[in-house]
């Protein structure tokens, strides 16, 4: 359980990214028209992940071709989705939707814990534990990252007349 | 504006995903789904044959037919120690009750092995006298035919795990199913009570 949420899924998330960094300029440009502040690309982002983290979609994942074939179909368009909405998001709009998403992460991953009963027919309890730890650690790990990367382009700086986005 | 647009075409899409996953949000777990899908639809559980001590073959819903009760199946292996030990118990319980509250006309265990190559009739007629079951109250059977019982864990919704260590893990419950072959009822393993009083007004429904 941990190596489908905590391995496969990133490395699905990554190959997005870097499938969409290789898309053509004609492709992106049309992308970007939807896409403004790039509020639609996190927003599917967020969505897609919020959604694998639901215990059903997990065991229906691994029993069905057709809902594992959506998996890596969702989970690619989020990792492109994310490479072409992260720069045009701007300071405010990465550290929304980080936050968020670090949040629901946060509690997903609690629950994991907490439950004393299996949530996935296909995984045991103690996985399911491992699971959780994984995705708390997540959590804690991606703010951190972005405030890391804030402070390197001075985003963080007390001056309200500041630039908001990184480019 | 036409960010406005695809970021609400994104929620619409979205929303009915997790619906859809969720069986219109009311579950969130495979379990809980397919205990909701059983009492809104009961399915008709395959015709699988099933061997024990007495009988080689019949077939389970031909037994069901032939015995008119209602049957509480649960899963289990017999080298189990540790959910099928509460399960075993569960069901001692169960057959205590039913005898106790003279259901046995109108009521019974069926109790079906997932491991058929260890569980052979003999083993499960030993294991049958460990927990003390009537045999008039209490069988336990397996598949006739080991390549049945993908197709009848599939039907029932059992998922069985390897635990690491020789053994499985399940989502163990108990299943009502009437004389008509159709899966009615999922109950929790500790739910023994509310699993026989259902029964119990099911068969009496029945016999009015």
């Amino acid at each position: 359980m941990a190596r489908h949420m905590l391995l496969q899924f990133p490395l699905l998330v990554l190959a997005g990214t870097a499938l969409a960094s290789s898309l053509p300029p004609r492709v992106c440009a049309a992308c970007a028209t939807i896409n403004a502040h790039g509020l639609a690309g996190l927003l599917l982002c967020l969505l897609v992940s919020g959604f694998w983290m639901i215990p059903r979609a997990l065991d229906q994942a691994l029993l069905s071709p057709q809902m594992e074939f959506a998996k890596f179909a969702t989970l690619l368009a989020a990792g492109g989705a994310l490479q072409l909405s992260w720069r045009g998001a701007g300071t405010m709009i990465q550290t929304f939707f980080i936050g968020n998403w670090a949040w629901m992460t946060a509690v997903a991953g609690l629950l994991y814990q907490d439950v004393t009963a299996r949530l996935c027919n296909a995984y045991l309890l103690d996985e399911q534990v491992v699971a959780g730890r994984g995705l708390v650690v997540l959590a804690v790990v991606m703010p951190t990252v972005l405030v890391g990367l804030l402070m390197m382009r001075g985003g963080l700086a007390a001056n309200p007349d500041a630039p908001m986005t990184a480019d | 504006m036409r960010t406005v647009i695809a970021c609400m075409l994104i929620v619409v899409l979205g929303v009915a995903a997790f619906a859809q996953v969720s069986a219109g949000f009311r579950v969130v777990t495979s379990e809980a789904a397919r205990r909701l899908a059983v009492r809104e639809q009961p399915p008709l559980m395959p015709d699988v044959g099933l061997v024990d001590a007495r009988s080689t073959g019949d077939s389970l819903r031909a037994d069901l037919a032939a015995d008119g009760r209602i049957a509480l199946v649960d899963f289990i292996y017999t080298r189990c120690e540790s959910v099928c030990r509460v399960l075993g118990n569960e069901f001692q319980q169960l057959q205590q009750a039913i005898l106790e509250q003279g259901l046995q006309e109108r009521v019974r265990l069926i109790s079906i092995s997932f491991d058929p190559t260890h569980d052979t009739p003999d083993a499960l007629a030993r294991y049958a006298r460990q927990m003390q079951a009537d045999p008039a109250v209490w069988r336990m059977a397996t598949v006739a035919d080991a390549r049945e019982l993908r197709r009848l864990l599939d039907a029932f919704g059992v998922v069985v795990v390897p635990d690491g260590m020789g053994g499985f893990v399940h989502n163990a419950a108990i299943h009502t199913l009437g004389a008509d072959g159709r899966l009615t009822r999922i109950d929790d393993l500790g739910a023994i009570r509310s699993a026989l009083r259902a029964a119990a007004a099911r068969s009496g429904e029945r016999a009015q």
